[in-house]
Order: C-alpha cells, then structure tokens, then sequence
C-alpha cells in the first residue's frame, strides 16, 4: 500500500518536474539566444569597464538580456506578446513617443553658442549628412526596399533618437539592429573617426588654429531656438516630431524663466525615458528577430556611413576653406564633428588636434558642427519620412 | 534707388518662381478614376447616383484646380467645357483627391456646388483636364465603350492606361494603387538612389544655410548693439576721468574691493551651543486639549 501510494506520488512529482523543466529557459534555450545573451555581456562590458556611453550602452545591454531569457509563447512576458509589460513599455518606441522627449532633453542641455558664434560652422553639420544618403544608396544596390534603405542611411546621422525615431516609421523590423548599430558606432567614434580624420587631412592643415569664438548675447540665445524651428519645420515639416521638441527644450534653458522646467527636461525626464527606450530596445532583440543575414549587412552599412559622413565632414571644410581668408580658416579636424554624436564627436576633434599641436583647443569650435549635426540629422530624417513613409 | 531696384528684382523673381512652382504642380494632376454609368453606386450629396470622375495629386505640394477646365468630348465630335471655380476644397495638398460630378443638366434634384460640372457623360468619348488657359491638356482619358453599370475604371501603379477596378473608391487610393506602398514606388522611380540624395542634400544644406545667414545678420545686429553700449559708456565715464579724477576713482576701486574682500571673509561667530527657545504662549498648536487622542499624551 504505501509502495503504491510512493509510487503514485513518485510519478506525478516526476511529471510535475518534467512540466517545470519545459518552463524552464535551460529547457527553451536555442542557440540564438546564448548569441545574444553574449552581445549583451559585451555591451555591459564596454559600458561598465570601459565607460564607452554607459548611460546607453548598460540599460541596452541589460536590455539585451532581458530581451533573450528563453521561454515559451503565452505566458505574456515577451516584448512582442499583447499585453506584456514590456510590450506597453515598448509602445513609447512604437509609435515614436520616447525620440521626441529624449530630443526635449537633449534641448535643454545644449548650448548652441558655438553655433552662434561662428555660424558658418553649421554648413558641416549639413555636409555629414552625405552619410546618410551614401548608405541609402548602398542599401539600395544591395536589395533593401527604399523603406528599408531610408531607415539604414540614418544611422549615418549617428543619432540614436533620430535613428528610432525614423526606423519605427519605416522599417519596424530592423529597428533593433538599426538602434544597436547606431548606439555601437556612436560609442566606437574614438575608434572609427581618428584613422578618417588623419588620412584625409595633411600636417600643416591640422595645425591650423582658429580664431577664439565671440561672445554670445543671451538675446541670441533666445531667438535661436525660435528661428530654427520656424525655418527647418516650415521647409521639412515632417521633422517636427524632434525638431520642435529640440527646439523647445532649448527656449525652456535659454529663456531663463523657466529654469525648473528646463532641468526637468534636462535630467529627470531625460533620464527616465533614456532608461525605458535603452531596455526596450535592448529588449527588442529577440534572436529569432535580430540574427539575420540582413541584421549583419544592417551593421556593415552602419559602419560605412559613419566612414563616408566622417570623410564628407572633414573634405567639406577642407573645400570650404578654398574659399576663406588667411585667419578665418577652419581647421579639417573639426569636419568628423558634423555628425551628431553629441559630445564624443568634438572630443575626438579636441584630442586630434591636441596631439598636433599641444595648445590648439578644439573643443569648442567643434561643438558647433557637433550640435548642427543633430539639427541636420534631424531635418534629414524628415525629408526620408516625407519621400519614404 | 538702387535698393528699390534691387528690391523690384528679387520680388518679380519671387513671383516668376511662384508661378512656375504652381504651373509646375498643376501639371501633377492626374485623372485617377471614373465612374461613368453610376445607376446604385455612391450619390452625391443630395442623393443623386450622378457619375463622377477623381482627380489625384500625383506631387508633394498644394495646387489649386480652380481656373482649370474639364473639357468632355462627345461621339458626334463636339467637345463641351467647364470651368473649376474658385474654391477651398479646389486645392489639393499632396498626394490627395478631389471629385467632380458629371450631373445630367436635365436632371431635377440635382443642385449646383462647386463639385458638379453640369455635363453630362451621355455618349462621351474623352474626357480632359485643361489648364486655366484654356490651351494645354494636363490630363485626359478615354472612356471605355459600355461602361459596367457602377464599375469604375481607373489608373493603376503597375499596368498600363485605364484599368476596371474592384470596386469604386472616391476619394482614396485605387485598390491596385494602394497594394504598392509610396517608397516602393519611389523605389521604382529613382531606382540608384542617386536622385533621392541629391534632392535630400540640397533640402538639408537648404535650411541650414538659412539658418546660417539669418544666425550671421543677426549676430552682426547684435555685435553693433554692443558697440553702441559700449561707446555709450565710454562718452558717460571719459567726462570724470578727464576731469583729472583718476586717483579718486582708483582710490573708490581700491575701498570697494577693501570691503567686499573683509565682508567676504566674515563670519557670524559661532558659540558652538544648541540652544531651544521654549515659548509658553497658548497656541492651538500646542493646546493640549485640541489634541485628537487621549493616549498620545504624554504621563
């Protein structure tokens, strides 16, 4: 009797077991998912150790994890099951909510002085751009749809707001790979950008020093924000989702009434909407979605067009200074500056220019193409939506 | 005067380029759909089945239609006209629709508006959009012999000339049209990309440059203001220091930086003692009878 009743008991603890071990993500593991759960690792690494953007790279990587812990379909976890909460986290991405706060923040902390002080400099900003249109025409000869191809191109802009912003519009599928390879170029500027600079330029241009920029009045300041929106909007007004919240995240810090909204933007907002857009999307990389052979031609585009908008940068203002007067010339290290990337770009032209010449301070010329480049990607990416969406 | 020229010139400019931009976008108008033999298909707004044509802005910016004529072509040869007038809904934005009825004149419900032609279809052979000459043709379409009852023929993305659609859609895409999604069609119309990123870089570099020459006047409106600032506290302070007070001032220079380096460096003193200031004045706030409870109190 109490054999049998061990032996009834023994059966339905195994078959209890066997359930939980078919739960279990060990049981659902595939291939794709170690794959994954290891670029993550690597993301961490890079954002922890080696403090490459850890404030993207640490919630993306997590992100990654979270995106690829195996289990079966039902259980409404998953990013991509109907009511998950991840899947309502992820709506913000979606439908393009989080990219125009981020650009809200990223309003409220720029000062465009650089800019305003030299104003010629924002023509670099338009001259990056190439980047972005040489790899839509490499997406384009490699087979990509021209929605597809239009989505890859704004990596170059080396934005990543702009560049989930635009792939959520156009080509929802490949927006995790798009937004990991802009988030891993960006933080691998100091790597790509330094080799394009120095073969592009010669000894004597890199020693050039440019003239100290004036002061701005704050009457400058204010108007910026105000002439900006209204031209780059009325000419791409499909831009206006990033465009108008830069912009008004700019008048928020500069008109100096609104101080405690402006830091709210800056920090508070900034940073909760930065921590749900880098783990959703981190989380957005399923293996199943992310390890393609498009996702892998994804990355190598990616790559090129942060070469070609480095190269467009710094031969534009190599070209542009045919044109200058003795004095008034720009120095070509400052042209890699013209795409975003936000601040890493300028400090790569500082630390460039410091390694020829030990008193040539770059830093802040360079923040002006650097913030023009953000205004260029983001009119750029409107001219894609309206031809392309 | 030579500003006025100047002025004169870039204005004509501006309204040469306008005309042509608006000449340019009518020419983007395509006769996209028609229905000629409407007996129970969609009515009018009066709830007449009169038959109707669509016109489609195929460009990406507003045209106004009014002025235009839509001219239709009868078997015996005869052509007859009418005029689009003026109205808000004859411009179209981009990409967009716009429909015009073909009332029977003999026809007693039927109302006149801006959307009604007043010609009939009855043994018609062509139908045409003319520009507001009157001269150029911008669009015109065959009518099919024996017309279905409530079918409507229509242009669609990948075939060629009028094609008979499922089923009629005033006022939005044709059916084969919307299978083709808009960037595939300009996939197929800049197919190197090559346009795209010529037309794009001339945009970016566009609005850019815009911002840069009204960054560059206003920055130099705002240098000469600083200027005048300037001079204006130059002419207020030369007085005084051709007076021949220059030791009275840096004596005054010398006494403030005197004082604001003591006040600076002083401090309250610190007794280093923590004190309360008991206060026994009756208060609500301290009155023991307000209090909620009982058994907070105290014993």
């Amino acid at each position: 009797m109490f054999n049998m009743i061990l032996e009834a008991g023994g059966s339905f603890l195994l078959e209890n077991l066997q359930q939980f071990w078919g739960y279990t993500g060990f049981h659902n593991a595939e291939i794709g998912n170690i794959i994954m759960i290891v670029i993550g690792l690597i993301f961490l690494y890079l954002g922890i150790a080696k403090k490459f953007e850890p404030m993207l790279l640490v919630p993306i990587g997590f992100g990654i994890l979270i995106g690829n812990i195996p289990f079966y379909d039902g259980l409404q976890i998953g990013i991509y099951e109907d009511g998950s909460v991840f899947n309502y986290l992820y709506f913000g991405v979606v439908k393009g909510v989080y990219p125009p706060l981020i650009f809200l923040g990223i309003g409220a902390m720029t000062d465009f002085s650089a800019l305003l002080s030299n104003p010629k400099l924002m023509l670099i900003g338009a001259a990056a751009q190439f980047g972005i249109f040489g790899a839509y025409i490499l997406a384009l000869a490699l087979g990509f749809t021209g929605a597809e191809a239009g989505a890859i191109g704004i990596i170059g802009g080396a934005d990543g707001p702009t560049a989930i912003f635009l792939s959520s519009k156009l080509a929802p599928d490949l927006m995790g790979a798009i937004a990991i390879s802009a988030y891993s170029y960006m933080a691998l500027v100091l790597v790509i950008q330094p080799p394009v600079m120095k073969l592009l330029t010669t000894k004597k241009e890199r020693l050039i020093k440019m003239r100290p920029p004036r002061p701005v009045s704050q009457t400058e300041k204010i108007i910026f924000p105000i002439i900006g929106l209204l031209l780059t909007c009325f000419l791409v007004p499909s831009g206006l989702p990033l465009l108008g919240m830069l912009f008004f995240g700019n008048i928020l810090k500069e008109s100096g009434v609104t101080k405690r909204l402006a830091n709210t933007a800056a920090n508070q907002l900034m940073d909760i909407v930065t921590i749900l857009l880098g783990v959703t999307v981190g989380a957005s990389t399923q293996a199943s979605t992310f390890l393609t052979p498009k996702s892998i031609m994804v990355f190598g585009l990616g790559a090129l067009s942060f070469f070609i908008a480095t190269a467009a940068g710094v031969c534009f203002v190599k070209f542009f200074n045919l044109f200058l007067k003795e004095g008034n010339k720009i120095n070509p290290l400052i042209g890699n500056a013209g795409v975003s990337a936000v601040p890493d770009a300028a400090r790569i032209s500082q630390e460039v220019g410091l390694h020829y010449d030990k008193s040539n301070y770059l830093l802040m010329h360079a923040m002006g193409p650097n913030v023009a480049g953000v205004v260029g990607s983001a009119v750029a990416a409107g001219i894609l939506l309206g031809f392309l969406g | 005067m030579r500003k006025t020229i100047k002025i004169a010139i870039l204005s004509l400019l501006c309204t040469v380029a306008a005309m042509s931009v608006q000449a340019q976008g009518v020419n983007n108008v395509r006769i996209n759909e028609i229905l000629v033999n409407n007996e129970n298909s969609s009515t009018d707004v009066f709830g007449v089945h009169a038959p109707w044509m669509e016109l489609f802005n195929n460009g990406y910016e507003r045209v106004t239609v009014s002025g235009c004529y839509v001219g239709v072509t009868y078997a015996d040869g005869s052509e007859k006209r009418c005029v689009i007038p003026s109205d808000k809904n004859t411009t179209l934005g981009p990409l967009s629709f716009l429909v015009l009825y073909f009332d029977n004149p003999a026809e007693p419900n039927t109302s006149r508006t801006n959307f009604h032609t007043g010609l009939s279809l009855e043994n018609a052979t062509m139908v045409k959009l003319y520009q507001a000459s009157g001269k150029d043709v911008i669009d015109s379409l065959v009518l099919p012999t024996n017309a279905l009852a409530d079918v409507s023929y229509g242009m669609a993305a990948d075939q060629e000339g009028l094609v008979q659609l499922d089923y009629a859609s005033m006022g939005s895409a044709n059916e084969v049209l919307s299978l083709t999604p808009r960037h595939e069609l300009f996939r197929q119309r800049d197919p190197k990309g090559g346009m795209m990123a010529l037309v794009a870089m001339s945009v970016v570099f566009s609005a850019l440059i815009l911002i840069f020459l009204v960054l560059k006047i206003l920055g130099k409106v705002m240098i000469a203001r600083s200027n005048k600032g300037e001079e204006k506290v130059a002419v207020a302070v030369e007085p005084t220091a051709a007076a021949g007070n220059s030791k009275d001032a840096e004596l005054a220079a010398a006494i403030a930086t005197a004082l604001c380096l003591y006040q600076s460096d002083s401090h309250d003193k610190e007794s280093y003692v923590i004190t309360f200031d008991p206060s026994f004045e009756h208060s609500p706030w301290s009155a023991k009878s307000s209090e909620m409870t009982e058994g907070s109190r105290i014993k």
